[in-house]
């Protein structure tokens, strides 16, 4: 039956390339600077951490929505934390996914303006992102899990740049092994959050998943992993190749470690590597775009969510218009790793909580 | 007998009246009468009387037929034969009272009839090519087969011809196209569904399927949406194509086209559902999927390597056709950092003497090339060869040499155009062409950043469209194993056991 996934659902194996795609994006071009600033040479074992810590979170938020079939984001919160507190839950929610997703499209545009279109107005490239954006969410869910599975081919190439700088590392960088201390390793686990946030809203989308009955959990942990692997390679081969010192002078490592490297076709391999990843900050902006889309559509109860991704469009495009240079920027992708700490992590632990206790007293 | 004559207004009764229901009368006269007036001015109709008299008994018949839809000879030697041969030798059927149609029928001799009781199955049968047997005396009528018009024969299908392959082709005679596709597919599970659509040109339509294999949901979508089409005229399968796809306001075809009945019987057997129109020697296909348009019998037929090698050569043509002048546009205006230093160079030098920026000089070449191709489609075979050599000489020296256009653009604008012939089928070249243009323009506006955002978009409308309700990109999105079975490579024949997912659940070839 082809029909099965036309009416807003998603199959597993989508909801699983909708994980993977919606946490790779704009994370992973400063995440060596960032977690090798305080983990030293130890940061791929900061990410591999984290990487474990997140797909624990992950057990924990399928573990507990999957006894709420039929019932989505707001609906579950409810019965969980009471009606208020899942509307106040729902509204932080959806302002995060609206300021964020302006910032994601910003950070976006300072990387199109910097290697592209550097005479461009920032407004104009922003406005075509957000117009993609609206195009992309506005056919619903199933048109996106779609798009999403077409994109994820991007990663593969994304991927194997990682590798063309092999013949110039130099692993004594990453010696000693454990060197910096646990203490340091621990510290750094909190800067990776910013490069994996996004996991998050398998809360939102997992209600949309239609065929349930096959292992969604060995899924959804197994996509957390394939990210943990690409993130830790790539810090991995970073470290090494610039060593930490080196590391911490570059703003994005992994868009100037492809200009370590000669090519003889195509000059400006960095170029060729923001191809591929404007294509998977694309998918990530869309993703988080449209949660706020699902989120809305579940506190107002309509029957589509059409009218939302057209209403979100100028929040996002007047809040990606907000800060004034790159460097605001980031910092402002620092507040979203913090929040992310919440959405992601508390959230999840208070949900699973409620429901543990209310279990107990047997009012489910 | 009492005689009914026509009334002087009936006329205009007449073409009012719904001719379902006008019934035959007994009387022979009457049915002349009201047949001469619905069919005043059509000359091509023929009203033969033939008066089988013996002794006591008169029997007035009327043959009714179209001249040049009927075979002659065949009316001549099986119908008014026979009928004189009856009067003649004075045989069985007059020598009693009780003459009925069936026992008519036992001398003559003609392969199918039918009994009919209205006028409007007297006209559809004698514009079909049927001849009509009226006898004085009955309320009914015999129909009786004698189709023979000039008809093509079967050719080799000019827009799809293969190296390796069967030559024949679809013709516009709806029963030698069906039997084309009996003659290769020899199953009673093989159904043909025939329908009546277009007021006026009651042309004939076939819903083909396999009844084990086919969806049954997706036939019963297809029969239901074919009742409903309300027109006057089907002229061409196209026709239908218009009434049957989801998205109209999208440049990706929904539905094959076809003249390969080789092709049709592959897709019979993948569950999918065949369109046969009269008069038109294409065949609709659905539902299809947008990889299925790069596919040609030919990656069948073919060994499994080369099968694989071809399609591959399309999916990059197709690539190429729509991307590379705007690559080209993109390198040039914004990202001369990316191209080698050296080509660079010499690029450079070229370019200095064209006195236009890169998109001009690409949309005017592109233009010029889309000129040439359909001026060369349209003409006859002879002239279109001067055509293309015009064309040659235009683009390939004079527009360099006139410094309108630099050499590279010209390798850039040739690859693109043979980029866009590698497609299996003419009809699929059209989005290709249609998205370059928007594409130059975006590439000369935003660069290479232009060139992803148009593939987002175009990506984005793919994963929105449907044929049928089938997921236009499947099976890449929605993902599942029919990718590696024939899509990203064909498997070898013996492996691809299991039937694509456009067929019924967990059907398998053997």
């Amino acid at each position: 039956m082809y029909q099965k996934n036309y009416n807003g659902e998603i199959t597993s194996i989508q909801a699983y390339i909708m994980i993977i795609s919606i946490m790779i994006g704009s994370g992973i071009l400063g995440l060596a600077r960032e977690v090798a600033e305080i983990s030293q040479q130890d940061a791929w074992i900061s990410v591999l951490v984290n990487g474990i810590f997140v797909s624990i979170i992950m057990s924990i938020i399928v573990f507990t929505i999957r006894n709420f079939p039929g019932h989505n984001f707001f609906q579950y919160t409810s019965i969980l934390l009471s009606k208020p507190i899942a509307y106040i839950i729902t509204v932080i929610y959806i302002i995060y996914i609206a300021i964020f997703s302006g910032i994601s499209i910003r950070f976006l545009v300072e990387m199109i303006s910097t290697w592209f279109l550097p005479k461009t107005p920032i407004f104009v490239v922003s406005l075509i992102i957000v117009i993609t954006t609206v195009y992309m969410t506005m056919h619903g869910l199933t048109t996106l899990a779609r798009f999403n599975e077409v994109i994820i081919i991007m990663l593969i190439p994304f991927t194997l740049l990682v590798l063309v700088g092999l013949p110039e590392m130099e692993f004594i960088n990453l010696r000693p092994i454990g060197g910096s201390g646990i203490k340091s390793i621990m510290l750094g686990v909190p800067p990776t959050f910013y490069a994996f946030s996004g996991f998050e809203s398998i809360q939102i989308y997992y209600p949309y998943i239609s065929n349930k009955q096959k292992p969604f959990l060995k899924y959804s942990v197994l996509s957390i992993f394939l990210v943990t692997f690409i993130y830790t390679i790539t810090v991995l081969s970073q470290i090494a190749l610039f060593g930490v010192q080196g590391l911490e002078r570059v703003l994005y490592p992994s868009i100037n470690y492809l200009g370590a490297v000669d090519f003889p076709l195509i000059e400006r391999m960095e170029i060729f590597f923001t191809i591929f990843w404007i294509f998977t900050v694309f998918s990530t902006i869309g993703l988080m775009y449209f949660s706020g889309c699902i989120l809305l559509q579940n506190v107002f109860t309509t029957k589509n969510t059409r009218f939302f991704s057209f209403l979100l469009a100028p929040i996002v495009f007047f809040s990606s218009l907000y800060p004034k240079n790159t460097a605001q920027v980031v910092d402002i992708g620092d507040i979203d790793g913090k929040i992310v700490i919440f959405l992601g992590f508390a959230l999840p632990i208070l949900l699973f909580i409620s429901f543990l206790i209310r279990k107990k007293v047997g009012k489910l | 007998m009492k005689q009914k004559e026509p009334s002087t207004d009936s006329k205009e009764i007449l073409s009012k009246l719904n001719l379902e229901n006008l019934y035959i009368d007994a009387s022979l006269q009457y049915n002349i009468d009201h047949l001469k007036i619905i069919l005043e001015g059509c000359t091509d109709v023929v009203y033969r009387e033939i008066t089988l008299s013996r002794a006591d008994t008169q029997l007035k018949c009327l043959l009714l037929f179209t001249d040049g839809l009927v075979d002659s000879l065949n009316i001549n030697e099986n119908i008014i034969k026979p009928l004189n041969s009856i009067y003649k030798f004075n045989v069985a059927p007059f020598c009693d009272e009780k003459i009925t149609l069936e026992s008519i029928t036992d001398y003559i001799n003609i392969n199918e009839f039918e009994k009919i009781k209205n006028y409007k199955e007297i006209i559809d049968g004698i514009f079909s090519g049927d001849t009509v047997l009226m006898l004085q005396g009955f309320n009914e009528a015999l129909m009786l087969n004698t189709k023979g018009w000039e008809a093509r024969s079967l050719e080799e299908p000019a827009a799809e011809s293969l190296i390796r392959g069967p030559r024949e082709g679809f013709t516009e005679s709806f029963r030698t196209n069906t039997g084309l596709i009996r003659r290769k597919l020899k199953d009673p599970k093989l159904k043909i569904k025939e329908l009546t659509i277009g007021s006026r040109t009651n042309t004939s339509v076939g819903v083909l399927y396999m009844e084990d294999i086919v969806n049954k949901d997706a036939l019963d979508e297809v029969i239901q949406k074919l009742q409903e089409i309300k027109i006057d005229g089907i002229f061409e399968s196209g026709y239908l194509e218009q009434f049957l796809e989801n998205n109209t306001y999208s440049p990706f075809p929904q539905l094959q086209v076809t003249e390969r009945p080789d092709k049709v019987c592959g897709n019979l057997l993948e569950g999918r559902i065949a369109i046969l129109t009269d008069g038109a020697p294409q065949a609709l296909i659905l539902p299809i999927s947008f990889f299925q348009l790069f596919q040609s019998p030919e990656d069948y037929n073919e060994r499994y390597m080369f099968g694989n090698l071809t399609r591959w050569l399309r999916y990059i043509g197709f690539f190429i056709a729509t991307s590379f002048p705007s690559i080209y546009v993109a390198l040039i205006s914004f990202h001369q950092e990316m191209i080698p230093a050296d080509l660079m160079l010499d690029l450079a030098k070229t370019r200095t003497q064209v006195p236009f920026p890169p998109v001009v000089e690409a949309i005017l070449m592109e233009l010029t090339i889309e000129f040439l191709r359909e001026a060369s489609a349209r003409l006859p075979r002879t002239i279109g060869q001067t055509i293309g050599i015009v064309g040659a000489i235009v683009i390939g020296d004079a527009a360099v040499r006139a410094n309108l256009a630099s050499p590279a653009m010209v390798i850039v604008v040739a690859i693109t155009a043979i980029g866009s012939y590698v497609m299996p089928h003419y009809s699929t070249t059209y989005p290709l062409r249609s998205i370059r243009f928007p594409m130059i323009f975006m590439a000369a506006t935003f660069g290479a950043f232009g060139i992803i955002v148009t593939w987002i978009w175009i990506i984005i409308h793919l994963c929105s469209l449907d044929s049928l309700g089938y997921p236009y990109l499947s099976p890449l999105a929605p993902l599942n194993d029919d990718l590696l079975n024939d899509v990203l490579i064909r498997r070898p024949l013996w492996k691809i056991r299991r039937r694509p997912k456009t067929s019924n659940k967990n059907s398998y070839r053997w």
